[in-house]
């Protein structure tokens, strides 16, 4: 399939950094402005039906690189490319008007919050059907709410499209967020931990309706959590993102199996494993303290007070991208050959 | 047409799984009872007053008798139909009033709240400055210089109550537009507009409702105190203008001191009552209220 190579999004040199708010006496005191440097110079390409991972802890910013790959917040600096355009720099209204809405989607963490609680499962997933005035005629919205319905497995979908979202469980709530993200048949779909909040019992079912989507609909995702073993489940490719920045790239195989990064090694490390022969055999490598703040990173590596292998260079100068084996790269010093 | 009627069903569900959080309060179902006998009387006067408010009907200033259960004015009037019309102005001016200040102030509350920036300090500074407007005296003011009229009043006390809603309003959609179902609407294509008309304003409106029953109290008892000063309507029998003219003729010093104590516990009964509701609404609207009680 030469159409697998293609690329869908270029992520380049991305930065969103927050100012961060200050009582007015304290911006007359010190004169410099802060910032929450929540994504701090990242570069990624996704490739069309492939499913790219954005893994890392909670504050390293993945969440944010979601949201401004699907237009709610601005990047600071840097270059978004989808299909070949430059969307870094347009404005809200610009975003609509050039259709990106209708082939850009997210689905959000939480289904309990992502889901307006007054209104019916049926106005919720027929919202991106009016706003993006696909069609006016309500027979036809009503019936391709039911279509997706059946889709995401709600069946029988006559009788979910009229509850409410009280009136479901977590999963069918993250099944009805997910048939709204995917009622206008997206191109892109940003998928914000979409399992994160559900019982482990249900989440390979999710997870395994994301990959119906991409089969059937050809659906491209960028897949984020903090979780390597659903990233493992459902990955091609992964990022691995430590305080705004990616620390290592490859498929999720060879990340996942072969960490190359300290960073990555902690995390794979975490991961609980069920048999305690193994778990006995596995090395373990453990960070130390908790990650600092990102109005103000450490110098260098960003992980360099944490990191047990640390060297005197790392916290002078930032570690340069290495590749280890084709399309598989780390940042980090103790690969450099010097 | 299945799918209609389940439709109707489920909403109709909704309405049921409020009434039975409200009926479980016991002053809202007071406050309701004595709200539905007082609109009951205001729709039904015509039929259930014993004589026309304004016709002399008897001698002057008699006190209560088996024909007029309440005595009559200076001018033979019975004081008892006088009561019963007069709770349509009040409930007129009282709903009318919070209505439309509810609307003002939810516009305004919605749009300063969900833009924010530079349109949240123009309008929450013009709000501020109808705040800290003394009311009474520029309702006097107002209401002498529109003129004395049923409109005029509903229109000041409009403008001196939308303040407050706006501010309730504007809080509470800082915290809504925050909320995660506002920002899958907008990645989903939703205008600013569309997002206000169908997550915010629908969310707000418990809010709303809550604070106009007490608005609807606050102008009764606004335009009662209108009327006695003697900015009132003349033309409309109010239970305001009752306690002008009863004051003015010295009423109580006559041999029917009904024609002031009438007017005044009716306004007693219908001000409590609106508290009552709003007291059970607060109860049911608020989450936070309601865990408690459990």
């Amino acid at each position: 399939m030469p159409r697998q190579d293609q690329v869908l999004v270029e992520v380049d040199n991305l930065y969103k950094w927050f100012p961060v708010r200050r009582s007015f006496l304290e911006t007359l005191l010190k004169g410099e402005r802060l910032f929450v440097k929540a994504v701090d110079g990242i570069s990624f390409s996704i490739k069309k039906r492939e499913i790219y991972v954005l893994a890392g802890e909670s504050g390293s910013g993945k969440t944010t690189t979601g949201k401004v790959l699907v237009g709610l917040e601005k990047p600071t600096r840097g270059r978004i490319v989808y299909d070949g355009a430059d969307i870094s720099s347009l404005s809200l209204k610009e975003w609509r008007r050039q259709g990106l809405r209708k082939k850009i989607q997210m689905i959000f963490q939480d289904p309990y919050e992502s889901l307006n609680p007054r209104q019916r499962v049926l106005d919720i997933v027929a919202e991106p059907l009016i706003v993006n005035r696909v069609t006016r005629d309500k027979r036809e919205i009503e019936e391709r709410v039911l279509k997706i319905l059946e889709e995401v497995k709600l069946t029988p979908a006559t009788e979910f499209a009229y509850r409410y979202p009280h009136q479901l469980s977590g999963g069918q709530r993250q099944r009805v967020a997910i048939a709204r993200a995917m009622v206008l048949d997206p191109e892109f779909v940003v998928a914000d931990e979409p399992v994160s909040m559900l019982d482990a019992s249900i989440r390979a079912s999710i997870l395994d309706l994301l990959m119906y989507f991409r089969e059937h609909k050809n659906v491209t995702y960028l897949y984020i959590t903090h979780d390597l073993a659903t990233a493992r489940y459902v990955g091609d490719r992964i990022a691995i993102m430590y305080l705004g920045k990616i620390v290592e790239k490859g498929s999720v195989e060879d990340v996942v199996t072969n960490p190359q990064h300290p960073y990555t090694q902690a995390l794979v490390s975490s991961i609980p494993v069920p048999d305690p022969k193994y778990a006995r055999e596995k090395k373990r490598i453990e960070l130390k303290g908790e990650i600092p703040s990102p109005i103000n990173p450490p110098k260098g590596c960003r992980l360099h007070p944490r990191c047990p292998f640390a060297m005197d260079i790392c916290s002078r100068e930032e570690p340069p991208e290495v590749e280890i084996k084709p399309g598989h790269t780390v940042s980090c010093w103790l690969y450099v050959k010097r | 047409m299945e799918a209609v009627s389940v439709k109707r069903y489920r909403r109709f569900e909704r309405v049921i799984e409020f009434w039975r959080a409200y009926s479980r309060t016991r002053l809202g179902l007071i406050g309701l009872g004595i709200l539905l006998f007082y609109t009951l009387m205001a729709i039904f006067a015509p039929w259930i007053a014993p004589y026309d408010p304004k016709a002399r009907v008897g001698g002057s200033f008699e006190p209560p008798s088996a024909e007029h259960p309440l005595g009559t004015d200076e001018m033979g009037r019975d004081i008892l139909s006088q009561v019963i019309y007069g709770t349509r102005v009040s409930l007129l001016v009282g709903v009318l009033a919070a209505l439309l200040a509810a609307a003002i102030g939810s516009a305004v509350g919605m749009v300063s709240g969900y833009f924010g920036g530079l349109v949240d300090d123009l309008l929450m500074r013009i709000t501020d400055l109808f705040l800290v407007i003394p009311g009474l005296p520029f309702i006097i003011v107002l209401s002498v210089v529109l003129g004395p009229s049923i409109w005029n009043i509903i229109l000041v006390i409009a403008i001196i109550s939308w303040p407050s809603v706006a501010r309730l309003v504007r809080s509470e959609t800082l915290s809504l537009k925050e909320r995660l179902f506002v920002q899958a609407s907008r990645v989903s294509g939703a205008t600013d507009l569309y997002i206000i008309v169908h997550h915010i304003l629908p969310n707000v409106l418990p809010i709303v409702a809550a604070s106009m029953v007490l608005t609807i109290t606050s102008a009764i008892i606004l335009e009662a105190g209108l009327s006695f000063l003697g900015l009132g309507d003349p033309t409309k029998i109010s239970w305001g203008t009752m306690l002008y003219f009863a004051d003015r003729q010295g009423a109580l010093l006559s041999d029917n001191p009904y024609y002031i104590i009438a007017p005044g516990i009716a306004l007693i009964g219908i001000g409590l009552a609106f508290v009552f509701v709003s007291y059970a609404l607060d109860e049911v609207v608020n989450p936070r209220l309601r865990e408690r009680e459990r």
